[in-house]
């Protein structure tokens, strides 16, 4: 299964996803994809740096499958915490 | 209402002092979150799904123009320009940034209010009846009881770490719309045959993933001893409530496990010790945190306003507004106003800054400056005279706030659910919307009467499922929401808990099953005065399950 990492940012809990130069992105789109366990396992630990660092908190790696070229969380919690509320998607990030 | 004297205001300014400190060294890196959570909870801040969150105590619901409007003012400057009003009268701010949350909190105490003890095991916001003070049925006013027990729980060095956290409702009134029986302590106001005041003690009740009816510990407790036997509640609590596990730790699982008899015999023990002690309340310190309380100086008018009766006979949106959403008030002439957070299709206890501001313009010119937030996600002017109902309609009309649903099928509670919680399940606000949409505004919401759907978005029933008269509780199942549906639940003082309908009910599925439940019992009433709890008492559950589930119904 293909993973994303993801984290909240410390300054505003703003949820984010480790981009492919190692710094943190707001849009899932521009999140780096890992296909492999190893590959995302080495890139949570790396992640883990920035924990330490107090950038972001609460760092994991998701689930996430290619559905038409755009990359999707699988569990609807993580599409939720990737789109914003679906019920106000105006105060949610854009598209 | 009441006003903090030099002690209240110095502590409340230092606590912000020092939550600024650490947020300070949290953002520096000097603190980790482990070592920084506990502070930030202790101030009310979380970190929910997209951002942090801040919850704001309302204590007993209780607001005055100037704090509603410095709401809006932090909604509008520090959030999205929106508030949530929650199921313990409280408010919630979904988008603050932790950097912000000092100077928001900077701006609470301004107002004489914080975020305190809104988080963590200790005794949370004391709720009591959002009518208090004014309802017409009501024994005695409970908010001076509420504040008195506010501030003796405020920082108690005993109680600041509880097994798990506690709560204590109040009301003043036989109708209980304080929900007191699933609350930790329940107290009711109560008059003994001599015509002394003292309380009815509930201990014990609670929702959650083991919801419990609490037990009636005492019939009359007098008025002076009302510190002393919570003290001794939350002791025994204290010492026997389980800490091993985090899911059998709230006292109602101590008090049903013990039996009624068991803890009543542990509590008046204690009781007896703490009564050693003198912790007595004198009669005028009640009497002085009483008059903060007092009621407005409303002149007493004709029962009967010829203005709203010509106004109702011409409208018939006003007229069904008065029959709905105004209840008796205790001085003539006069009503009690709620106005209804759930706009037919709307968010459940959402209000914009402006609906704020213009809710806290009304009650400064209509209602001796008083609002009141209720359990059940709605605001209320409760002091209104009956003469100024048009113009304070036609102003919540205008603004988007004069759905006349109050009680009605429409006016459900809904937890945020998966929306915005990080321990949510499921969504529970879109199920709400439909439904709302399903039922809307018009003759059928009326002909189908008193009916409060409660929904909540995973097993810790923020959203009451559990007293629903229909409760639904959202659940995953295979990564997919799935909602189960409870009847006959009710958290008023015929207090039961909803019985499962059966097997659960997809997304798509969920609003036709609770339109099956309707018409169910549209068609087994025996008049519309009988309204779906009775009818639901009296039928019980076999033709509610029969139509859900034979005949190829939506259960799967």
């Amino acid at each position: 299964m293909n993973q994303v990492i993801t984290a909240s940012r410390l300054s505003d809990g703003t949820v984010v996803f480790l981009g492919p130069d190692r710094a943190w992105v707001e849009r899932l789109a521009e999140a780096a994809v890992f296909v492999s366990p190893e590959a995302s396992a080495a890139a949570l630990t790396e992640a883990g740096g920035d924990e330490r660092a107090n950038v972001v908190l609460d760092i994991y790696a998701i689930d996430v499958a290619d559905k038409a070229g755009v990359v999707a969380p699988i569990k609807l919690r993580e599409a939720i915490r990737a789109q914003g509320p679906t019920v106000k998607p105006e105060h949610g990030k854009p598209r | 209402m009441y006003r903090y004297d030099e002690f209240d205001a110095q502590f409340v300014a230092e606590r912000v002092a020092q939550f600024r400190d650490q947020t300070a060294r949290r953002l520096s890196g000097e603190l980790t979150e482990e070592q920084f959570k506990l502070h930030r909870l202790m101030n009310g801040v979380y970190l929910q799904l997209h951002a942090y969150m801040l919850r704001v105590a309302i204590p007993y619901g209780v607001l005055s123009s100037t704090q509603l409007r410095k709401l809006a003012h932090i909604a509008r400057r520090y959030d999205k320009g929106f508030g949530h009003f929650t199921t313990r009268q409280n408010i919630q701010y979904n988008w603050p940034a932790l950097k912000d949350c000092p100077d928001i909190l900077d701006e609470l105490a301004s107002v004489e209010m914080h975020a305190i003890q809104t988080s963590g095991n200790c005794i949370r916001n004391v709720t009591a009846d959002q009518f208090a003070g004014a309802a017409a049925d009501e024994v005695a006013d409970p908010r001076p009881y509420a504040e008195i027990l506010r501030q003796w729980s405020s920082l108690h060095p005993e109680y600041s770490f509880l097994p798990r956290k506690f709560k204590i409702a109040v009301t003043g009134a036989p109708r209980d719309r304080a929900a007191i029986q699933v609350h930790d302590i329940g107290y009711q106001v109560v008059r003994n045959g001599k015509g002394e005041t003292g309380f009815a003690v509930y201990v014990g009740g609670g929702q959650g993933r083991t919801p419990m009816v609490a037990l009636k510990i005492r019939d009359f407790l007098p008025e002076a001893e009302l510190l002393a036997y919570t003290d001794a509640i939350v002791r025994v609590y204290n010492l026997e409530g389980r800490r091993d596990n985090k899911y059998k730790a709230r006292i109602k699982i101590l008090v049903h496990e013990k039996g009624a008899a068991a803890i009543t015999a542990a509590v008046e023990a204690e009781f007896a010790k703490v009564l050693e002690r003198n912790l007595t309340l004198p009669e005028g310190d009640i009497l002085a945190i009483q008059s903060y309380f007092a009621l407005p100086d409303l002149a007493a008018k004709p029962p009967r306003s010829e203005t709203v009766e010509a106004r109702r006979a011409r409208d018939a949106a006003f007229d069904r507004f008065v029959a709905v959403n105004v209840t008796p008030h205790k001085v003539a002439g006069h009503g009690v106003v709620t106005i209804s957070l759930k706009p037919i299709g709307g968010i459940p206890g959402d209000a914009t800054a402006e609906q704020m501001d213009l809710v806290a313009d009304l009650a400064e010119r209509f209602s001796a400056d008083e609002i009141r937030v209720s359990h059940e996600q709605n605001l209320v002017l409760p002091h209104v005279a009956l003469d100024d109902l048009p113009t304070v309609y036609d102003a919540l009309q205008a603004a988007a706030l004069a759905t006349a649903n109050a009680g009605l099928v429409t006016d459900i509670i809904a937890c945020p659910g998966l929306d915005y919680c990080a321990l949510a399940t499921a969504r529970s606000i879109p199920v709400a919307q439909r439904i709302s949409e399903r039922f809307g505004d018009g003759a059928r919401a009326q002909e189908i009467g008193e009916l409060k759907i409660k929904i909540s978005g995973c097993i810790n029933a923020c959203g009451h499922h559990h007293v629903g008269h229909i409760g639904i509780l959202g659940l995953e199942r295979k990564g997919v929401e799935t909602y189960q549906i409870t009847l006959g639940g009710t958290a008023d003082e015929t207090c039961s808990l909803g019985t499962l309908t059966g097997p659960g009910f997809s997304s798509e599925d969920v609003v036709d099953a609770v339109e099956t439940v309707v018409n169910t019992y549209i068609s087994v009433r025996r008049d519309t005065s009988e309204d779906f709890l009775s009818t639901y008492r009296r039928v019980g559950m076999a033709p509610f399950k029969q139509a859900l589930y034979d005949a190829g119904g939506a259960g799967i």
